[in-house]
C-alpha cells in the first residue's frame, strides 16, 4: 500500500464563508496501481490531486505515505519527500525554458545536489526510453506538445519515486500524442510497479486506467476496477 | 538547490534568456552607485589632497603648530617650540602656492632641521643636502620639470601670492617615489631663509612641524605647547588642513549625497517593480522547482543571489563610472570650491567610500528582492499546476510591520516638531511617514490609480482594471513616480529660494563700478598687494569718486577656518553692507564685528556677545554687533576694520579696492585707467574686474553648486521613466492574449496603444499628487539644508518652477510607456491566439 486516506476532508475560505472541496474521501492506493481521477469541474480532483502531491495539507483526517502519517509535515519536509518519493507531470508541461531537454529530466537530480555532468548519461538513456534520444539538446521550444510531454515524463521518472501524479497529462495534446502518453504512463506503472495516478477530464483516458475514481461535491462517488 | 549548479542552471540561464530586464537592473544600480560613488569621491578628494600632503611633508610627527593667519608664526616662536620639554624636534616648513611659468606649483622652504621628519620631504631633503644649496637654488619635483621642460641649472621664475617674483636656480632634479608624493611632483623645494625672502615674510615661517620625545605624551605636549605659543599660533595636528577642507566642503557634499541616496531610494522601488515583475513572470517556473522537491527557501535564496549578482555587476560598472564623472568633478568644482585647498586637487578616491557605495547599492537590490519574492513568491504550490496571472493572492497578507513604521515615524515627526522645534527633521520624518503609511496600503492605491484611469476617456476605463490586478506592482510604480516627482519638487524649489536668498545677500557687490584685485572674479584676493600709496593713487584717478581698501585674510580660529575682512567706510562688499549703519559705524570705529550666520553658528556667538581674536599681536576682543546672510564655503566670515586687521596681523596695505566712480563718468575708460596705474604701482598681476562681473561669477558659482542637485534630480526622473517601461512592457508581455483578443474582434492599433499609455498616465497622475505632496515637505527641510550650507536664511516659497519641473519629470515619465504602447499596437491577433 502507497497511499491510505481516512475520512480526508479540505476545506476553503473564500471571502466570507467556507467552501468544502473534499469531504471525507476515504481510499488506498496501492503499488503499481494506474488510477485514473475522474469528475465533472469542481468536483474535487485537483483538491485530492494537491494532498496526493503534498501540496496542501488536509483539514480533516489521515493521509498516510508509505505508512507514515503525513498531513503534519512542515514545508521541508514536505519538499524532501516530492522530491524523493512523487514525480509531477503536469498539464502544461512546466519545463523550464531555458534548459535543453536533458537538463529539464536532470532537474530532480540537481535539486537533490548531483551535479548536471554525473546525470547526463541518465537523463539521455531516459530520453531514449520515452522516444527521444534524438531530442536530448532541443530546448522546450524547439520540441511539439507531445514531446514536452515525454521530457515530463522522463524528468519524473528520474529519481525513481513511488508515486507518479498526473494532471490532465493530454489536456494540451492531440489525440494521438494524448494515446502516446498515456501508454507510456501505462508502461510505467506495469514495467516498474510505480503507483500513477492520472487526473482527467477524458473518458477515453480514464478507461485506460485500471481503476477509476469518480469524485462529484468533494466525495468519492465511485472506485471502479476495471478487468485486466 | 544544492551548491552552484542549481543556482546556474535555474538563475543564470534565465538571465541568458530574459537579458533586457537583468540590463535594465543593471543601468538602475550602475546609475545610482555611481551618482553616490562620484559625489562622496570628488568632494572628499579635495581633503585627501590636503591630507596627503601634509603627511609627505610631515611624515610622523604628531602635532603642528600653525599660524592663526595666512601671515604664519613669527619665527621666535620657533626655538620656544623646541624648548618645550618632550619635544624632539622643531622643523619649520614654508609652504605656499607659487605661479610657475603658466602652471601653478607649490614653494616649500625648509632648513636642515627637516632631516628630523620621517617623512616624503625628509626624503628629498635628505638626498639633495638643502644645506648645500646655493642661496636661490632649488630643488624641482619631477612632474613640474616635465611639464616645464626644467633641466639643472636653469632659471625660473616664480609669482608669489604677493605679486613679486623671484628667479630660482634648478640646483637638482627630484625623481622617484618620495617625489610623487609631495603635489603629485609639482613642487619647487628651497631653503627657508629663501623661500622667506621670496615671500617677503622675513620673519615668519608657515608651521612648524613638532616630533614628541616618548617620555611625555602627546597631550601632555599639546598643552605645554598651546601654553608656550599663546594666542599667536595654534596647535594643531599635521592633518588639520585636510579636515579643514573637509569642513568647507561637507555641507555642499552632504546635500549632493541625499540628492544621491534619493536617486537610489527610487532606484530600489524601480528594481522591486523589476523584481516583482520578474517572478511574476517566471512564478510558474519557481513554483515548478517547488513542486519538484526544491524547499521554498532555497528557491527564494537562489532567486535572490541572482538579483545580487546582477546589482553586482551593476554596483562595479557604477563605481567605474561613478570615478570617471568624479574626476571630471574635481576638474569642473568652482575655484572657490577648489581654493579651501592649497595644493593641486587629485582625484584620490577612498578604497572604503567607493566599497561602501556598492555595497549600498547591492544591498539595496538584494532588499527589493527580498520584499519581491516575500510578496509575490508567496502563494500556493497549486498555482504550479494550474498557473496564475493574478497577484492578488501573493498580496493579500497584511505585514502589520509597515502601518506601525508609519505610524511611529508619524508621531516622531509631531514629536521633534513639537519638543525640538526643528521643523525640517520633523518634515523628513513625516515624508518617511508617509511613505510607510503608503507602503502598508498597495490595494486602495491601486484602487485609487484604477479610478482615476477610468476617468481618462474611454480606453481609460479598460486599462484601469489591470491596476488592481496588480496591486504591489502598481504602488511600487505610483511610488518610484512619487519620489521622482517629490525629489524634482524640493530640488527645483529649494534651489530657487536658495538662489533668490543668495542673488539678494550679495547684491551690493553690484553697487561697485570696479574692484581691483590681484586674483580673477571667480577667486578670493586675501594678498595684500596694495599699499597705501597705492591706494591713494588711485582714488585720484580721473572718474574715481572713491577708492576703498580692503583685506580679505583667512584665520583659523577654535580649530575651524574663517575669512576675515578688513572693512573701510564706504565698502560694498555683501558681509559689511547687509549690516544697519550702526553696526557698521561700529566696526569702522573698531569696537565691533559683523559675523556671518555661518561664523555665528561655527563659533555659538551672536550679536551681543564678545568674540576674541587671535593673532601674532596677542588676542584682541571685539563685540559682535549684528549677524547677517553672506554666503560661504568655509566656516564663516568676519568682518572688523581694515585699520585693526593691518594692525593686529601686521598686514599693512590692501588686497583688494574698490573704485566707486564719480557720476556720468564711463566705466571701461575708468577701467582703463585704474588697470594701467594699479599695474605701475604693485608688482603682482591685477585684475580690474566689475563690480556686475564680481556678482556674476559669484552667482554663478552658487549656480554651479546646485547643478550637480539638478543633474541628480534628472537622473531620478531616469530611473522613474525606466520603472513605468519596465511595468507597461511587463503589462503588455503578461497581457498578450488579452490584447489579441481585444485585436482579434476589432481593436485598433491605436486604441490599445491609447490603452496602454492611459494606463501609465494613471500611475503618473496618482504619482504626481503624491509626490507633489512629499515634494513640499522635502523642500521645506531642503531649504533648512542648503540655507545652513550657504550661512543664508532660505525663505520657503512655493514655486512655479517646481510644478513645471514636476510636470516635465511626469512627461519624460509617461514617455517611458511609448515603446510597450508601441509594441502592444503591433501584436498580430492571430499569432498571439495561436500561441496560446
Amino acid at each position: 500500500m502507497v497511499y491510505e486516506l481516512i475520512d480526508v476532508s479540505k476545506t476553503y475560505r473564500v471571502g466570507e464563508r467556507d467552501v468544502a472541496a473534499l469531504r471525507g474521501v476515504s481510499l488506498r492506493l496501492d503499488a503499481g496501481e494506474l488510477v485514473a481521477i475522474v469528475g465533472p469541474s469542481g468536483s474535487g480532483k485537483s483538491t485530492l490531486l494537491n494532498l496526493l502531491g503534498l501540496l496542501d495539507r488536509p483539514s480533516a483526517g489521515t493521509l498516510c505515505l508509505d505508512g507514515v502519517d503525513v498531513a503534519g509535515l512542515d514545508e521541508k519536509e514536505a519538499a524532501d519527500l516530492r522530491l524523493r518519493q512523487i514525480g509531477f507531470i503536469f498539464q502544461a508541461f512546466n519545463l523550464l525554458a531555458s534548459l535543453r531537454a536533458w537538463e529539464n529530466v536532470a532537474v530532480p537530480a540537481v535539486l537533490a545536489g548531483r551535479r548536471l555532468g554525473a546525470v547526463r548519461s541518465q537523463c539521455v538513456e531516459l530520453l531514449a526510453r520515452v522516444g527521444l534520444a534524438d531530442r536530448a539538446d532541443h530546448f522546450p521550444s524547439q520540441l511539439s506538445g507531445g514531446q514536452m510531454q515525454r521530457v515530463a515524463i522522463a524528468r519524473a521518472l528520474l529519481l525513481e519515486p513511488q508515486v507518479i501524479l498526473a494532471d490532465e497529462p493530454t489536456g494540451n495534446l492531440d489525440s494521438a500524442s494524448g494515446e502516446e502518453v498515456v501508454g507510456l504512463l501505462r508502461k510505467v506503472a506495469a514495467d516498474t510497479g510505480r503507483t500513477v495516478v492520472i487526473v482527467t477530464h477524458d473518458p477515453q483516458i480514464a478507461a485506460v486506467a485500471e481503476r477509476q475514481l469518480t469524485l462529484r461535491d468533494g466525495r468519492l462517488v465511485d472506485d471502479a476496477r476495471a478487468a485486466r | 538547490m544544492r551548491g552552484t549548479t542549481g543556482f546556474r542552471l535555474f538563475h543564470l540561464r534565465g538571465l541568458r534568456v530574459r537579458p533586457w530586464r537583468a540590463v535594465l537592473m543593471l543601468l538602475v544600480v550602475s546609475t545610482c552607485v555611481s551618482l553616490i560613488v562620484a559625489t562622496a569621491t570628488a568632494f572628499a578628494s579635495l581633503g585627501r589632497s590636503a591630507h596627503d600632503f601634509a603627511r609627505a611633508v610631515a611624515g610622523e610627527a604628531p602635532l603642528s603648530v600653525v599660524g592663526v593667519s595666512d601671515a604664519g608664526l613669527p619665527t621666535s616662536l620657533v626655538q620656544r617650540v623646541a624648548d618645550v620639554p618632550g619635544v624632539d624636534f622643531a622643523v619649520p616648513v614654508m609652504t605656499v602656492r607659487v605661479s610657475v611659468g603658466d602652471t601653478e606649483a607649490v614653494l616649500i622652504g625648509v632648513d636642515a632641521s627637516a632631516v628630523e621628519l620621517s617623512s616624503d620631504l625628509e626624503k628629498e631633503v635628505d638626498r639633495v643636502d638643502v644645506a648645500t644649496l646655493p642661496p636661490n637654488g632649488a630643488v624641482v619635483g619631477e612632474a613640474l620639470a616635465k611639464e616645464l621642460d626644467l633641466t639643472t641649472n636653469e632659471t625660473v621664475t616664480v609669482g608669489t601670492p604677493r605679486g613679486t617674483q623671484a628667479p630660482v636656480v634648478v640646483s637638482a632634479l627630484s625623481r622617484g617615489a618620495a617625489s610623487a608624493q609631495l603635489n603629485g611632483g609639482r613642487f619647487i623645494l628651497v631653503s627657508l631663509p629663501f623661500a622667506q625672502q621670496a615671500l617677503q615674510r622675513p620673519e615668519s615661517v608657515d608651521t612648524v612641524y613638532v616630533g614628541v620625545t616618548g617620555e611625555r605624551s602627546v597631550a601632555e605636549v599639546t598643552a605645554d605647547l598651546e601654553q608656550a605659543v599663546g594666542a599667536q599660533a595654534l596647535v594643531t595636528t599635521p592633518a588639520h588642513q585636510g579636515e579643514q577642507a573637509d569642513r568647507a566642503t561637507r555641507l555642499t557634499r552632504d546635500t549632493a549625497l541625499i540628492i544621491a541616496a534619493l536617486a537610489l531610494l527610487a532606484g530600489v522601488f524601480l528594481i522591486y517593480t523589476m523584481c516583482s515583475a520578474t517572478v511574476a513572470q517566471r512564478r510558474r517556473e519557481l513554483l515548478t522547482l517547488q513542486v519538484l522537491g526544491a524547499r521554498r527557501r532555497r528557491v527564494a535564496r537562489g532567486f535572490v543571489a541572482e538579483i545580487g549578482l546582477v546589482a553586482l555587476v551593476g554596483a562595479v560598472s557604477g563605481i567605474v563610472s561613478g570615478m570617471a564623472v568624479g574626476r571630471t568633478m574635481i576638474e569642473t568644482l568652482p575655484p572657490v570650491i577648489l581654493s579651501a585647498v592649497d595644493v593641486d586637487v587629485a582625484y584620490r578616491p577612498d578604497p572604503w567610500v567607493v566599497g561602501a557605495a556598492g555595497l549600498v547599492g547591492v544591498l539595496a537590490a538584494i532588499a527589493a528582492a527580498v520584499f519581491a519574492v516575500r510578496v509575490d513568491l508567496n502563494v500556493p504550490l497549486a498555482q504550479a499546476i494550474r498557473g496564475t496571472e493574478d497577484d492578488s493572492a501573493a498580496t493579500a497578507r497584511r505585514r502589520p510591520v509597515l502601518p506601525v513604521a508609519a505610524a511611529a515615524l508619524l508621531l516622531a515627526g509631531a514629536g521633534v516638531s513639537w519638543a525640538v522645534g526643528s521643523f525640517s527633521t520633523a518634515m523628513v520624518l513625516l515624508a518617511g511617514g508617509v511613505i510607510a503609511a503608503l507602503a502598508a496600503v498597495p490595494a486602495p492605491l491601486a484602487r485609487a490609480s484604477s479610478a482615476v484611469t477610468s476617468l481618462l476617456g474611454r480606453t481609460g476605463e479598460l486599462a484601469g482594471r489591470h491596476a488592481t490586478r496588480h496591486a504591489r506592482r502598481t504602488w511600487s510604480v505610483i511610488m518610484t513616480i512619487a519620489v521622482a516627482t517629490a525629489v524634482s519638487v524640493a530640488v527645483q524649489g529649494s534651489m530657487s529660494n536658495l538662489l533668490t536668498a543668495a542673488n539678494r545677500s550679495v547684491a551690493s557687490l553690484g553697487d561697485t563700478a570696479l574692484f581691483v584685485q590681484p586674483v580673477v572674479a571667480e577667486g578670493l584676493p586675501t594678498d595684500p598687494v596694495f599699499d597705501d600709496r597705492a591706494v591713494a593713487d588711485l582714488a585720484a584717478v580721473e572718474g574715481v569718486r572713491q577708492a576703498v581698501p580692503g583685506q580679505l585674510m583667512p584665520l583659523s580660529l577654535e580649530e575651524r577656518s574663517f575669512m576675515v575682512q578688513g572693512a573701510h567706510d564706504g565698502s560694498n562688499t555683501p558681509a559689511f553692507r547687509n549690516a544697519t549703519d550702526q553696526a557698521r559705524e561700529s566696526v569702522t570705529s573698531g569696537s565691533a564685528a559683523i559675523l556671518s550666520r555661518k561664523a555665528s553658528l561655527a563659533l555659538g556667538i551672536a550679536a551681543g556677545d564678545s568674540l576674541t581674536l587671535p593673532s601674532p599681536t596677542g588676542p584682541h576682543a571685539v563685540r559682535v554687533a549684528e549677524v547677517v546672510d553672506y554666503p560661504t564655503l568655509n566656516d564663516g566670515q568676519i568682518v572688523i576694520s581694515l585699520a585693526n586687521l593691518q594692525q593686529w596681523y601686521a598686514r599693512p596695505g590692501a588686497s583688494f579696492v574698490e573704485i566707486l566712480t564719480e557720476e556720468g563718468a564711463v566705466v571701461t575708460q575708468v577701467a582703463g585707467r585704474v588697470r594701467d596705474l594699479a599695474a605701475a604701482r604693485t608688482s603682482a598681476t591685477v585684475y580690474v574686474e566689475p563690480g556686475q562681473e564680481v556678482l556674476g561669477a559669484l552667482r554663478s558659482s552658487i549656480e554651479q553648486a546646485s547643478m550637480l542637485a539638478q543633474t541628480s534630480q534628472w537622473m531620478i526622473v531616469l530611473v522613474a521613466a525606466l520603472g513605468v517601461f519596465n511595468v507597461m512592457m511587463m503589462t503588455v508581455l503578461a497581457r498578450r492574449r488579452e490584447l489579441g483578443v481585444l485585436r482579434a474582434i476589432g481593436g485598433r492599433g491605436s486604441a490599445i496603444r491609447r490603452m496602454i499609455l492611459t494606463e501609465a498616465a494613471g500611475y503618473t497622475l496618482i504619482g504626481l499628487v503624491i509626490g507633489a505632496g512629499l515634494g513640499v515637505l522635502l523642500h521645506y527641510s531642503a531649504n533648512d539644508l542648503v540655507g545652513a550650507s550657504m550661512a543664508l536664511t532660505v525663505r520657503f516659497a512655493p514655486v512655479a518652477q517646481s510644478l513645471a519641473s514636476a510636470l516635465l519629470a511626469c512627461l519624460v515619465v509617461i514617455a517611458g510607456a511609448l515603446i510597450p504602447a508601441w509594441r502592444a499596437s503591433r501584436l498580430d491577433p492571430a499569432t498571439v491566439l495561436a500561441e496560446e
